[in-house]
């Protein structure tokens, strides 16, 4: 970096220009969600709004509240997270492993593509009494569920970007006389990181997604089960704070993905 | 070009001349090779009897109209594509037996972003799971002004020294015969006066043999000992030029020199003859 001194005092206009601009997003950023709660509260505490059906911000901190003293907010959470976890590491896993062996085998790639695209295609939730009757109603079926949801659509986004490798570069390791692995472990996979980090981002999204539907569908524990229990109890604060807490988590979630992909972009960043 | 993985594999052997006597060892022979590519379309008969020697330790050029098949002809001497017919030896063996003799230079220089320089110019000695390659690689990065930059990264290396990168790359397995395909193609005017000067020096010093494919002309003479001209596809050989008279100066001195001009009009008129036919 250049020293500050140096740049003119046009430079230093934009500069600051810019710096203005960045914390007048970020105000009205925060502003919005600031503006939308308060409205929320106002509506519910002068009765414009039914807060029994609509629920409303100083009851959901309540049942926060009380969910949090009795512990049970933390196991609900913990068993979601935890579903959601291990289905991500799985498909991200089993999704590269996969990508890797069409990238393998042409023949294999070109008899199974077809097939694939119709699974993508297919609504996954529509496999919900298959999956419960062959694994079991239990934490098994919610993390086959979001697999369903996220390993497919992981295999054809690396797979893609397998296959688009820069000609050239396989090129040169021709010239090299490279075997498949070396262009594998050489190229093809270090070149791919990027693509691999956007592709668990998106995973990250589908997990929450499938553990959340997986519970809807057979649980007794976890955010998914509240939500749908105080749905049907209906308890509309049980079913709001849930949801609160899902969005806080999943954002947490994503954000440390983001935090990987800044750190990758780094060293792989394009030429 | 055409995909090359569909390249025919049988070889007529009995159809070749068998010369007995023996003579000192070739860099490179061709002798009749055919080559037919076969793609969805059709066949492509891209060489028909093509015929050549490399000389030890002569920097050899090709020439040809574009898509003549020179890079294939580079593609038959590292083994990457077999000929449909014909003989190529490459030092006495046939072609695919003597493959860690040659080092192939691309157009691109094809340095992997995510490698600092140093990495990147061991690639092939890791590929080729060569032992002891840092020393002399580092050796070449110090001599031709990189050794400060081996712990970068291409991205901030500039076009004419990531092509020398490129050519430390090639020679850092120590080839015996180097493989120039266009190697400055990608390169700005400026830039590539400068690193044909570097390349021929470097070839020159490290006492290699090279074909150097090229459609630019004056590039060929600047650079080269002796070029060859192939016809239109099918390629064959046309003319064989002959630049000892201007061999011993160097490539900016070469573009000086009065017999320049001579030779730019005979590798030129060789090369407009085809495509008047081709129309």
């Amino acid at each position: 970096m250049k020293d500050k001194t140096n740049f003119s005092a046009g430079h230093k206009k934009y500069l600051a220009g810019l710096k203005r601009r960045k914390i007048a997003v970020s105000a009205m950023r925060w502003g919005l969600l600031a503006a939308v709660i308060a409205l929320w509260e106002l509506l519910a505490k002068t009765g414009v709004i039914d807060s029994f059906i609509t629920s409303c911000p100083s009851r959901i901190w309540d049942t926060f509240l009380t969910l949090c003293k009795d512990g049970s907010l933390f196991e609900h959470a913990g068993v979601t997270l935890f579903e959601t976890v291990v289905s991500f590491l799985i498909a991200t896993a089993a999704g590269t492993l996969i990508a890797i062996a069409l990238w393998w085998c042409d023949t294999l790639r070109n008899v199974l593509e077809p097939h694939l695209v119709v699974l993508n295609a297919l609504p996954k939730i529509a496999l919900g009494p298959v999956i419960i009757i062959w694994v079991g109603a239990g934490t098994g079926a919610i993390i086959v569920m979001a697999l369903m949801i996220s390993l497919i659509i992981t295999v054809l986004s690396t797979l893609n970007g397998f296959l688009e490798v820069d000609k050239g570069k396989i090129t040169l390791l021709d010239t090299m006389n490279a075997t498949k692995l070396q262009k594998l472990i050489y190229l093809v996979l270090p070149s791919n990181v990027p693509t691999i980090i956007s592709a668990l981002k998106i995973n990250v999204g589908l997990c929450w997604v499938g553990t959340i539907m997986g519970e809807y569908l057979v649980s007794r524990a976890g955010l998914g089960y509240l939500i749908i229990y105080g749905g049907q109890v209906f308890k509309l604060d049980l079913v709001m704070t849930s949801t609160v807490v899902l969005c806080v988590l999943a954002a947490l979630m994503y954000a440390v993905v983001a935090l990987l992909e800044k750190l990758v972009n780094k060293k792989f960043g394009k030429d | 070009m055409t995909d090359e993985k569909f390249v025919s594999v049988y070889a007529d052997k009995n159809s070749l001349p068998h010369d007995g006597g023996e003579k000192e060892i070739l860099p490179v022979k061709f002798e009749n090779v055919s080559l037919t590519y076969h793609d969805k379309s059709g066949e492509t008969l891209a060489l028909d009897g093509l015929g050549f020697e490399v000389k030890q330790g002569e920097l050899l050029g090709l020439v040809g109209p574009s898509g003549c098949g020179k890079t294939t002809v580079l593609s038959i001497i590292s083994s990457i594509v077999k000929p449909s017919s014909g003989s190529v030896t490459v030092y006495g063996e046939k072609a695919g037996d003597s493959r860690d003799k040659c080092g192939y230079m691309l157009q691109r220089d094809e340095l992997f972003p995510w490698l600092t320089i140093a990495q990147n110019v061991l690639l092939g000695a890791k590929v080729k799971k060569m032992k002891d390659r840092r020393g002399y690689a580092f050796s070449l990065l110090d001599k031709y002004g990189l050794g400060d930059f081996k712990d970068r990264y291409p991205s901030q290396l500039s076009g004419g020294m990531r092509q020398r990168v490129a050519l430390i790359r090639t020679l850092a397995t120590s080839p015996e015969l180097l493989l120039l395909d266009e190697p400055f193609g990608a390169l700005d005017f400026q830039t590539r006066m400068h690193v044909v000067e570097d390349v021929r020096s470097i070839i020159k010093k490290e006492k290699k043999t090279a074909v150097f494919v090229t459609h630019d002309i004056s590039e060929a003479i600047s650079m080269c000992d002796r070029i060859i001209i192939l016809s239109a596809r099918p390629a064959k050989v046309k003319k064989t030029v002959d630049l000892s008279p201007i061999c011993e100066l160097s490539p900016l001195g070469r573009r000086e020199s009065p017999l320049f001009q001579k030779y730019f009009e005979d590798v030129w008129e060789n090369l407009q003859s085809k495509k008047e036919i081709c129309q």
